[in-house]
């Protein structure tokens, strides 16, 4: 079965390069079709959707990844440390971009319990941390 | 009797061959046609990727029949499965609405029809009309789970209005979709698009990116919303998946870009696989680009979807920095986006995290 299946992609792909346009379309389709279906049998939707609810509020794992996308706090860490370190892990934004997706990380994290903040200083409450 | 010359015989030969061919190929999916049957719309939404709701210029009736005949004989001699976007505008206040569906089933009664409306004006009467047609399934627009949220974007009492026609839809048994325009202003927000969409007992949440064209220029410029940067549009759809399994309330994740959070997502970037047509007849690219590849009753429908140098790029993958990444095949980067940020419908996707070297995400085991 695994056979018939290459030896389809083989045909298909050769038929893909024929100059006859409506074939070559198909054939294109038809692989990325069965491309779709390889993907879909190494992890079905329902078992990532249960894994990225776990990621998102229960792996401890996950959570201490969330702090390394976004900076990677210690205990207690200055605002102005935290900032530098943000922007060093996000070398692709802009200056106005940088301050705006800041404040938003720290909003999410202390949205979840992940941080508190002062004036001074923001204080990482992430089990993985401590 | 008359003797055939070689050029004769060799088409009959090729076209014999070819749909032989066709036949043992035989796609298993749609090719959907999206039919923008009125510019006329009664909301004036800021972030509209249309520039204006003037309707002058549009197609007579027996147009868009001549549009559908040229579909059904593309579509059928490839092989593809019948489908029907009707689109606006709002579609809900073009009297050929129903002439259209008529003439739709007809000539294929195997249609998978789908209407694009904002839901402000179902009514029983349009639902009573709509008794007689099988397989018709609707997309809501919705952009923002609150009324002040949707109202900010659709103006004042719309979202009464079209909770109350989401309502009368799903009690009346359809199939309904709401899609969200997902941007600066609401992508806080998805985890009330998802509680809402299961009290709404919609089918699917769906969402897709602000484009900066018709309207939406506007809104931008003068800095009332902004499309997500490649690190906000990373953190949007993981929290779309997320949200999606917590309330059981499935989404759409065939989007470019999704194929980046894990293999068995995407699949798109297949704007070659679809025909969109404008009110006046044009065939577009995308709707939501506005880009123009020729007409559909002058040039042909089917040599516009066949031979269109664009299309055959995309086809190639012959896409800026998109063309030579491992993903594009089930990823294929937003070309709305692209063309809206370079007006090169082949551009990279300017929201890509991964072109923009955005930090992996770590620690997410799937």
């Amino acid at each position: 079965m695994k056979m018939n299946r290459w030896v389809k992609k083989i045909a298909l792909s050769a038929l893909s390069a024929l100059p006859l346009a409506t074939v070559a379309l198909a054939a294109e389709s038809k692989l990325l079709e069965m491309a779709g279906e390889d993907a879909q049998k190494s992890l079905p939707l329902r078992a990532l959707g249960k894994s990225l609810i776990g990621a998102e509020l229960q792996n401890p794992a996950v959570l201490k990844a969330r702090l390394q996308i976004f900076p990677p706090l210690t205990i207690k860490t200055s605002w102005q440390s935290a900032l530098v370190r943000f922007k060093t892990l996000n070398p692709s934004l802009s200056g106005a971009e940088i301050d705006l997706e800041f404040e938003k990380t720290i909003q999410i994290l202390k949205s979840r319990g992940l941080i508190t903040t002062d004036e001074k200083e923001v204080v990482s409450h992430a089990p993985s941390y401590k | 009797m008359k003797i055939l010359s070689f050029a004769e015989i060799w088409k009959t030969v090729r076209g014999s061959l070819e749909s032989l061919i066709l036949k043992q190929i035989h796609l298993d999916r749609d090719l959907p046609i999206q039919l923008d049957i009125t510019n006329l719309c009664n909301l004036r939404c800021q972030h509209c990727y249309h520039p204006h709701h003037k309707n002058e210029g549009a197609l007579s009736l027996l147009e868009w029949f001549e549009i559908l005949s040229q579909y059904e004989t593309l579509r059928n001699k490839m092989g593809y499965r019948p489908s029907l976007i009707l689109c606006g505008g709002e579609p809900l206040l073009s009297p050929m609405l129903f002439p259209i569906l008529d003439r739709a089933f007809a000539i294929n009664p195997d249609f998978k029809v789908t209407i694009l409306s904002n839901g402000t004006l179902i009514s029983a009467g349009i639902l009573e009309k709509l008794k007689r047609y099988p397989r018709i399934a609707f997309q809501i627009s919705l952009d923002g789970p609150t009324s002040a949220s949707h109202e900010q974007t659709r103006g004042k009492g719309s979202f009464e209005k079209t909770q109350s026609g989401v309502s009368a839809l799903v009690n009346a048994g359809y199939r309904v979709q709401l899609l969200a325009v997902l941007s600066r202003r609401n992508a806080e927000l998805i985890s009330d698009f998802f509680d809402l969409a299961k009290l709404w007992r919609v089918n699917l949440m769906n969402f897709t990116r602000l484009i900066v064209n018709g309207q939406a220029e506007i809104l931008v410029r003068e800095g009332r919303d902004h499309p997500l940067t490649a690190l906000e549009l990373r953190d949007a759809y993981q929290s779309i998946l997320t949200h999606s399994a917590r309330t059981g309330v499935r989404t759409s994740t065939s989007t470019p870009l999704m194929h980046l959070l894990h293999p068995a997502l995407g699949r798109n970037g297949r704007f070659w696989e679809s025909i969109i047509i404008d009110y006046q007849g044009k065939m577009l690219a995308s709707s939501r680009s506005r880009l123009v590849l020729g007409h559909a009753l002058k040039d042909g429908l089917e040599k516009i979807f066949l031979e269109h140098p664009i299309l055959n790029s995309l086809r190639q993958g012959e896409v800026e920095d998109c063309g030579r990444c491992p993903h594009f095949k089930r990823c294929g980067g937003d070309r709305n986006a692209a063309f809206a940020s370079t007006g090169n419908f082949l551009a990279a996707d300017p929201g890509c995290w991964i072109g923009n070297k955005v930090p992996a995400l770590q620690g997410v085991s799937v």
